[in-house]
């Protein structure tokens, strides 16, 4: 019980990140590299960044699915641990954008959409490329959802 | 001493670091952000939907021709501009909205109060053709724009053929001749 407590204290201000490509156009990913800059600066706010899905709390996904990578966007999100918090950065996360259309006839044979067709997705961020200030907004956000999840 | 240099101006500089939070965020002042409407203005030409690349705006048939609503949906808008661009009557413009984040995506659409559409028919097949204000529009454009020596003999051209759909406008088109002597 105490420890519990103790636990999700230190967890407060401490939301570990990573970031996940799954196709796309690469422009999301490089503005999620921008927010990690001394710019924007995402540490700012306990954030930091990690390569391995095991030490993920957010889990930042770019781009849409394409169909070679609907395993390893899986794979990964089983990889990581619970709770955990998904967020669909940029357009192409959140519905496909420019790569598939909303006529299905006219959208690419190769990709599948957004990424909540493979996972689930807890916030979702509009914009080709959204600014580094949304991601960092929706940062705060998930940082808010995740102390609710381990509650 | 370049190194003391440095740290001198890197004590009296202020941090390079955004305050993004707490302070607005700035924009540069061409920023595009998705498209906002002003419902008034706008005469469903859709134009707009014919040259979005991803389908982010249109125009909705709410009622098999009775009623349209102009939709802009913000999960798939990628803030081009060409929908700001060709829009002829300057219905659509750019907002600045850089922050545009959800739980859900339904909250992301835009869309405009259902507008009762006044399509004309063909009077030769009954096929709706357009919306009146389309029409209307195109009309006023060519009387504003057309040279004196011709305008009336355009109109007149224009109103017989507008009244028909592309069928049957075709079908006219090649009874009349179309050839461009008839303009000289
Ligand atoms: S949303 Fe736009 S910028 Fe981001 S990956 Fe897709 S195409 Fe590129
Ligand atoms: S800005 Fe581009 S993508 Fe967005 S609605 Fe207009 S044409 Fe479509
Ligand atoms: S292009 Fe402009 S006037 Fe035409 S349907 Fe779109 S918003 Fe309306």
């Amino acid at each position: 019980m105490v420890l519990n407590a103790l636990f999700r204290w230190a967890f407060r201000r401490s939301p570990w990140v990573g970031l996940l490509q799954v196709g796309g156009c690469n422009g999301c990913t490089i503005e999620v590299v921008d927010a990690l800059t001394p710019r924007f600066d995402i540490e700012r706010f306990g954030a930091v960044y990690k390569s391995t899905p095991r030490h993920v709390d957010i889990l930042l996904v770019t781009g849409c699915v394409t169909v070679g990578s609907v395993n390893f966007l899986k794979r990964i999100y089983d990889q990581i641990p619970d709770p955990k918090v998904i967020v669909a950065v940029g357009t192409c996360a959140v519905s496909g954008g420019i790569f598939t259309n909303r006529v299905e006839s006219a959208s690419s044979y190769a990709v599948l959409g957004g990424i909540d067709r493979v996972i689930p997705v807890d916030i979702y961020v509009a914009g080709c490329p959204p600014k580094p200030e949304a991601i960092i907004d929706a940062l705060l956000e998930a940082a808010k959802l995740l102390a609710e999840k381990r509650q | 001493m370049k190194l003391l240099k440095e740290i001198l101006r890197a004590l009296t500089r202020p941090p390079v670091t955004t305050q993004y939070p707490a302070k607005p965020a700035s924009l540069p002042p061409s920023f595009r952000g998705p498209p906002d409407f002003d419902d008034a203005r706008c005469i469903r030409c859709f134009a707009c939907s014919s040259v979005c690349p991803t389908g982010a705006c249109y125009v909705q048939d709410i009622s098999d021709g009775e009623r349209t609503v102009l939709i802009i949906d913000y999960t798939r808008c990628i803030s081009c501009g060409r929908c700001v661009t060709i829009c002829p009557t300057d219905a659509l413009h750019h907002t600045r909205e850089y922050s545009l984040l959800a739980s859900r995506k339904t909250l992301y659409t835009l869309s405009s109060t259902e507008v009762d559409v006044r399509f004309i028919r063909c009077t030769e097949c009954n096929q709706p053709i357009t919306d009146v204000s389309h029409i209307r529009f195109i009309a006023d454009r060519l009387s504003e724009n057309l040279p004196e020596e011709v305008r009336d003999r355009a109109l007149e051209d224009f109103k017989r053929f507008s009244s028909l759909c592309p069928a049957c406008r075709t079908k006219l088109a090649r009874k009349l001749g179309t050839s461009p002597e008839k303009w000289c």
